[in-house]
């Protein structure tokens, strides 16, 4: 049997699940990725022929791209990793001692919660600071949080559950204020919504290159402004002071050992590239129009309730809703199967955040829209949303 | 017939690939090679350029990148027969 075997016939007339992997991508990201997947490059940046230079080449552009999609002027400061759960390891991982006190939000992802649970036991102390039941955080809890020994501020920059947007600018200048520093999860924000690390204070920005990015799986990656702070998660080959077996300090090479995901990173090159040219204020304005759509929509089916702010502005296109009387499973399927609109259920990786907004036994169907969506997509999810709750109601 | 050239090294290979834009985007004919062992025990890549043309790329670098060497060699046929000077920077 093929290895793609399990890719045929599948149908998707609407794909609403884009806070978990954004499709399709821009036609120039497959276009980009697929050609340094063929090009004979054996390492990047150790160079032999021009294969391997201009893969060394989009590298750099990437990173150049990033750096003015991100507002910093030192593209070196910015790293690659796999994803955003690797980013967030390595800053947490690097920078903590036993000792230190870190302050998270209640509507954190698992790739933060997790490495933090796993730092208690090593002497690390976490204080969570509870959010409203839209996901809404007060910056004042947050301040009332910190103590004398408070490393870390961690905070998403936007729920991945509920799809609210965190005051990222005030929380930056309590955690510059208070002497911590302040790392910021931009999966579900970045190539959404501007992100400035100097405007915002932000010490450490971890994104990733699959959602909103329009990159290929297996790409994302860290800004840090204080990468002397921070162990590296990875030691190895570098192409660069190969003669010495301490790991280099100089950036990017410090926490970019191994060979990078270069057919990816070329691709999240194009896709950055995209929202550059299309313009971030463009995507956004495109996104929350669907979003109000959408909201409006679901307001107007009895039995749906939705979660998160009201406001399309406080939120990015990401909708949590149950159905009274179907699991969140049994609806994402029978919307997969009758229409081909596909949504995800359970608890997305989130479950202090499910926690907050009272839904931690039952979980959410997920809704989350990009810019290739249409109103058409909208329609056509609400359509099938309406039939569902007419056959529930049918019994 | 006997060239002299001009290498500069660098501490990683971004800034080998930030120099090489730099140099070209101001009409340079700097190229991208790998360290040669002569000149370096690093591996990765350095920066040629003509010789005439080295203090021109450094003015336009040095604000941007970070450098670990500059070599003046004299080159035979594609390949290093002499060290001229070498210049430190780390």
């Amino acid at each position: 049997m093929e290895v793609d075997a399990g890719l045929k016939g599948i149908v998707v007339l609407v794909y609403l699940n884009n806070a978990a992997t954004s499709w399709p991508k821009p036609e120039v990201v497959y276009r980009v990725a697929d050609k340094y997947l063929r090009s004979p490059s054996g390492t990047p940046g150790r160079v032999s022929h021009e294969g391997d230079l201009a893969v060394g080449r989009s590298l750099l552009e990437t990173r150049e791209l990033l750096a003015a999609l991100f507002g910093t002027e030192k593209p070196e400061n910015i790293v690659f990793t796999a994803n955003a759960t690797e980013g967030l390891n390595l800053v947490i991982m690097g920078l903590l001692e036993p000792g230190d006190h870190v302050v998270a939000s209640s509507m954190e992802h698992n790739s933060v919660a997790r490495p933090l649970y796993a730092l208690q036991e090593k002497g690390v102390e976490v204080s969570v600071v509870e959010c409203g039941s839209d996901g809404a955080l007060d910056p004042d809890a947050v301040k009332r949080a910190i103590t004398a020994r408070t490393k870390l501020i961690c905070l998403t920059h936007a729920s991945n559950v509920t799809g609210t947007i965190m005051p990222i600018d005030s929380v930056g200048l309590i955690a510059k204020e208070h002497g911590a520093y302040f790392l910021v999860d931009a999966a579900q924000t970045a190539g959404e919504i501007p992100i400035n690390v100097e405007r915002s204070y932000i010490d450490f920005l971890v994104f990733t290159g699959h959602k909103g990015l329009f990159g290929p799986p297996g790409t994302g990656g860290v800004y840090l402004r204080r990468p002397e702070v921070v162990r590296p998660l990875k030691y190895g080959g570098t192409g660069s002071r190969s003669e010495l077996l301490i790991q280099p300090q100089i950036l990017p090479d410090r926490f970019e050992s191994g060979t990078l995901n270069f057919p990816g990173i070329a691709g999240l090159g194009a896709g950055v590239k995209f929202i550059l040219k299309t313009g971030l204020d463009v995507i956004r304005k495109h996104n929350q129009e669907l979003t109000a759509m959408l909201l409006d929509g679901l307001k107007t089916i009895p039995g749906v309730i939705t979660y998160g702010p009201n406001d399309v502005a406080g939120r990015v296109p990401v909708i949590s809703i149950n159905i009274k009387g179907v699991s969140p499973g049994e609806a994402g399927t029978w919307l997969a199967h009758r229409y081909g609109v596909v949504t995800r259920s359970g608890l997305h990786c989130a479950p202090l955040a499910h926690k907050t907004i009272g839904t931690l036994k039952t979980g959410t169907l997920r809704l989350s829209m990009s810019f290739f969506n249409t109103s058409d997509d909208v329609d056509l999810a609400l359509k099938a949303l309406r039939e569902l709750v007419r056959e529930i109601r049918k019994g | 017939m006997c060239h002299p050239f001009t290498i500069f090294t660098f501490p990683s290979t971004y800034y080998a690939l930030k120099a090489e834009g730099l140099v070209k985007n101001a009409g340079l004919n700097g190229r991208l090679i790998p360290v040669p062992r002569e000149v370096s025990s690093l591996c990765g890549l350095a920066l040629e350029l003509e010789t005439q043309e080295a203090e021109r790329a450094l003015g336009i670098l040095s604000a941007h990148v970070q450098f670990e060497k500059e070599i003046e060699v004299i080159k035979k046929n594609g390949f290093i027969v002499r060290i001229v000077q070498t210049t430190n920077y780390s």
